[in-house]
């Protein structure tokens, strides 16, 4: 065996035990985290929406909606959701309501810009449902949240990018994080927000 | 308008105006301070109304500090917000009217302590909570920008402070709480209909509302009187919502604008203090309190006249 075969060998060997170590059981992590740092989609903002929900003079259920949202997502078994809303985009089809639940009464947003949910573990749940635990914050108070995730689909995009979505409901109660403003049965306390995100990558 | 807002309104409205009429009234039965026939200083001799002031402005302060929180349903600390901060203000303004009152009646301190010495404590107080509610906008800010705002709203507090405090010293009466009631009104039109804040229209509305209580007691018993620190809980109160909702306020034009509001609830005692400068007067009679009121009226007209341009106030939908 001369010595650049012996190096060949020497070189296929290696590379067997490292492709080797990763197949076992002990180096899934390894690829875990590999597959979770490409799967993370960019929320996509043109093709994501942000409702939120809140009883008016408790007879009906006022729809508004945020503009602009940001951030990223991977929809998997340890995944993660890191997503920001844009206080500013507030958008109840009434221009003077949207400054006024930009300022001082609702979202503060001159000083609070971002609406934020930083997940901390992600977890399956079903075959199309994950439950996501983590931390909202909003008007600069921050407190833990655990959501229902649906899983919408996955595809390919415009330009050939892979593209997922994931849609989620759930009610917070506006006076937990400062927005105490009318709360009662002119305005409700609880707010039910509708996510639905698309991200590409 | 909705029913749930005009139950919180009258929230606002029906407590500190019962309180301040009650408690001023009590305060007003007292018999009137004894004259000292012995020529002693004339400090002596003012010292029981001097304490009936302390009483007074306690009562403004006190009806504020309780009521604040219970309309804005929250009293955290730290203040997550500005909005949050605006009931530990409150509180200050309580603390800082004590100790202006302490500052202004108190012989040996008064003397010691200059009246330079005293305003410049003053700006830099108003200073100091400016930026206690706000720093989590001034901290984006560039020091230039944020040291603007600073000095912009301690420079038209002060003006407000200088003001409304000989307004309501100089002549005893019912239009020295007038005064500071159409200051606190002012304060409360330009949160409604410029800087979208009904929330902070009725803080301003709570020092309003009880001053209103202690202006009818007044009608009756002419001899009453807020002294100097009672312009202390409406400027600190007043001021600080007012400043706090324009920072929060959203507008294509960030600041210049909203500072118009500001700077004509700062120009409402500023009349009646020029009228008292320019024609002193003994005694208040009817004329001069509707001179007097009608004066501080002015700049409110001027805010209802800019919000009603600018906006539809929230409740219009």
């Amino acid at each position: 065996m001369n010595r650049r075969l012996l190096a060949f060998s020497a070189s296929t060997l290696a590379l067997s035990i490292v492709a080797g170590v990763a197949l076992l059981p002990s180096g899934q992590p390894a690829v875990a985290a590999e597959q979770s740092a490409s799967d993370v989609y960019k929320v996509d903002n043109v093709h994501s929406s942000v409702l939120f929900s809140v009883r008016h003079n408790n007879v009906s259920n006022f729809y508004g909606r945020f503009n602009k949202v940001d951030g990223s997502f991977n929809i998997a078994e340890g995944g993660s959701l890191d997503i920001s809303v844009d206080a500013d985009s507030v958008d109840s089809n009434n221009a003077s309501r949207d400054k006024h639940l930009r300022a001082a009464d609702f979202f503060s947003a001159a000083e609070f810009p971002a609406i934020t949910f930083k997940s901390n573990t992600l977890k399956k749940t079903g075959e199309n449902t994950f439950e996501a635990s983590g931390e909202l914050t909003l008007r600069g108070t921050k407190k833990p949240l655990t959501v229902t995730i649906t899983e919408t689909g996955r595809g390919t995009g415009r330009g050939n990018k892979q593209v997922a979505g994931f849609e989620t409901r759930f009610t917070i109660k506006r006076s937990e994080f400062g927005v105490s403003y009318q709360v009662g049965p002119g305005l409700s306390d609880d707010v039910t927000l509708i996510v639905s995100l698309q991200g590409a990558k | 308008m909705e029913p749930a807002i005009i139950k919180h309104i009258l929230l606002g409205v029906v407590p500190p105006l019962l309180v301040g009429g009650i408690a001023f009234g009590l305060l007003a039965s007292r018999p009137p301070a004894p004259v000292a026939a012995s020529p002693q200083s004339a400090v002596a001799t003012d010292r029981p109304r001097a304490v009936r002031a302390l009483l007074g402005l306690a009562i403004v302060g006190v009806v504020y500090a309780v009521m604040q929180p219970i309309l804005a349903g929250r009293f955290a600390w730290p203040p997550a917000s500005a909005s949050d901060a605006l009931a530990w203000i409150a509180l200050a303004a309580l603390l800082s009217a004590a100790l202006s009152w302490t500052l202004g009646n108190i012989d040996e301190i008064r003397t010691w302590l200059g009246r330079a010495a005293r305003w410049t404590l003053r700006a830099l107080l108003i200073a100091g909570l400016a930026a206690f509610a706000a720093r989590r906008v001034l901290d984006r800010w560039t020091p230039l920008e944020a040291l603007a705002w600073l000095g912009s709203a301690a420079l038209l507090s002060i003006i407000a402070w200088y003001a409304l405090s000989r307004t309501m010293s100089r002549v005893p009466g019912a239009s020295g709480p007038a005064v500071g009631a159409v200051f606190a009104v002012a304060g409360a039109v330009a949160c409604v209909g410029g800087l979208f804040s009904l929330s902070n229209a009725q803080f301003s509305g709570v020092i309003a509302w009880t001053l209103i209580g202690a202006s009818l007691v007044a009608l009756w018993r002419r001899d009453l009187s807020l002294g100097h620190a009672g312009a202390v809980v409406p400027v600190l109160g007043v001021g600080s919502v007012v400043f706090v909702s324009a920072l929060l306020a959203p507008g294509e034009t960030p600041h210049a604008l909203r500072f118009i509001y500001a700077a004509l609830v700062a120009l409402v005692p500023v009349g009646p203090m020029l009228l008292d400068r320019l024609r002193p007067a003994q005694r208040e009679g009817l004329g001069r309190l509707i001179a007097r009121v009608g004066l501080a009226i002015l700049p409110l007209i001027a805010i209802g006249a800019l919000a009603a341009i600018n906006q539809p106030p929230p409740s219009d939908y």
